[in-house]
């Protein structure tokens, strides 16, 4: 036991030598002053770790914020489309959660980049590559819009599906419409950029409408044979709607029946009772 | 208080912790120039809030508290952890830290006594080791140590217990215990 309170005397005794000590005190008093405001002012410069990270939020929300506003508006080949691409548009994934908004938004994707191509061509800025570039996009995002449509119909039924199916529909056939103005205005060139991805568009139309016709088909023939199981029992809806109507005309026309008989009863009576007087 | 008697309370101060400082960072850094960098930034950023005014309730806890966040900087700059290290940290722990991996490569010369009983708090489990280091080297209370390894002064006190109950164990003073110890 001494032995240990020994070997904690030693460590105790591990010192600084004088002029160690001297230099290192000489040192921190040689520091300029800080400011008594600096960490009021100056949050950005303080050393903690929550001043770090609220200046780090303000930074992304004042800079990020601007640049990815700045982003919206950017086309292929602009400095900030990366943004664009691989950061608004990914977060935008990731916030929207209902099936409808996350179909919309998968359709609207597709649509932007028939916006970028119009403009571009426009610009009279659409190369070969951006157009490859772009078409790809489009139909990574037509392909995604068709799986969310399914999501859709799943989750809301084929008629919430079929709406939103269809806005994207009109928005895809007043693209190609625009498309196809620009590039007649422009030169030969763009128009044989543009015509490939009209052609896209033509192709993802037509499969969207091949899935409509399918899917009204494959409704149809379920609620056909909904149907035929319910008239099994009780007849279909429109002879159940006929022999509703009718049961009311005849219930009519037995409320009548008496009424005329029991008016032409009193007249004769009537009648009578005057023939006896 | 007018900046000549905060320099002078600095002074004081400095003159009475700056060994014990030494000492806590020396037997974690092996480097001697690079223990003499983490005493002077600690003492220099607790200058500096000194001097800008703000609230000090221990200035020891918080001049141990910094130099270990220094030391836990240096130990990441220096040798990236592993991850089986990562995940056998404790809750609450910043990072693992071991005297005895770097003193003996250092400038500094220690007695035998005084390596055995280092080596003793090495072997302790890495929650008790600061704690009965603090207690026993530099007779720090509870509330001190406290605020130095950001928790409570009840759970410090437990932990120092559980170490020395763990050191007289190893020294033979006590025979060992069947049950092993739980993590505080």
């Amino acid at each position: 036991m001494n032995q240990f309170k020994k070997g904690i005397e030693d460590i105790r005794a591990l010192r600084l030598s004088d002029e160690e000590k001297r230099n290192i005190h000489a040192h921190i008093m040689s520091l300029p002053l800080p400011s008594p405001y600096t960490h009021t002012l100056l949050i950005v410069f303080s050393r903690s770790w929550a001043s770090y990270s609220i200046a780090s939020i303000l930074i992304i929300v004042l800079v990020g914020g601007s640049a990815a506003v700045a982003a919206e508006q950017s086309v292929p080949g602009d400095i900030l489309y990366p943004i664009k691409i691989k950061i608004t548009e990914p977060a935008r994934d990731l916030l929207i959660q209902e099936p409808a908004n996350y179909a919309r938004w998968e359709s609207e994707k597709a649509s932007r980049r028939l916006e970028e191509a119009t403009t571009l061509a426009e610009r009279n800025e659409l190369t070969p590559e951006r157009s490859r570039d772009i078409e790809e996009r489009f139909q990574e995002h037509a392909r995604e819009a068709a799986e969310a449509f399914t999501a859709l119909a799943l989750a809301n039924g084929t008629s919430t599906a079929y709406d939103v199916e269809k806005e994207f529909d009109g928005s895809l056939a007043e693209h190609e419409r625009s498309l196809h103005t620009v590039s007649k205005r422009n030169e030969e060139k763009t128009e044989k950029d543009t015509s490939s991805l009209e052609k896209k568009i033509k192709e993802v139309r037509s499969k969207f409408r091949e899935d409509e016709s399918r899917s009204r088909s494959e409704r149809d023939r379920k609620e056909g044979e909904r149907d035929t199981d319910v008239s099994d029992h009780n007849g279909s809806p429109r002879q159940e709607r006929d022999s509703v109507k009718k049961v009311e005309e005849e219930d009519e026309g037995n409320e009548s029946g008496p009424d005329t008989r029991k008016q032409e009863e009193t007249e004769n009576n009537l009648k009578n009772a005057v023939k006896k007087n | 208080m007018d900046i000549s008697t905060k320099t002078q309370q600095f002074s004081d101060f400095y003159e009475h912790e700056v060994d014990a400082l030494f000492r806590y960072v020396a037997l974690r850094v092996g480097n001697r120039d690079e223990v003499m960098d983490i005493v002077q930034e600690t003492f220099s950023a607790l200058w500096e809030k000194t001097v800008r005014g703000d609230t000090i309730n221990i200035p020891r806890a918080l001049l141990y508290a910094s130099a270990r966040n220094k030391i836990i900087d240096w130990y990441r700059k220096k040798k990236p952890l592993s991850l089986e290290q990562m995940t056998e940290r404790e809750e609450g722990e910043k990072l693992p830290f071991d005297p005895v991996d770097t003193f003996a490569e250092s400038r500094i010369i220690l007695s035998i006594e005084a390596t055995q009983v280092l080596t003793l708090i090495t072997a302790l489990p890495s929650q008790y080791r600061d704690a009965v280091y603090l207690r026993l080297v530099e007779e720090m209370l509870p509330q001190e140590i406290s605020e130095v390894l950001g928790t409570t002064a009840g759970n410090v006190s437990v932990r120092i217990t559980r170490g020395l109950a763990l050191l007289r164990e190893q020294l033979g003073l006590t025979p060992p215990r069947q049950k092993k110890h739980e993590s505080v």
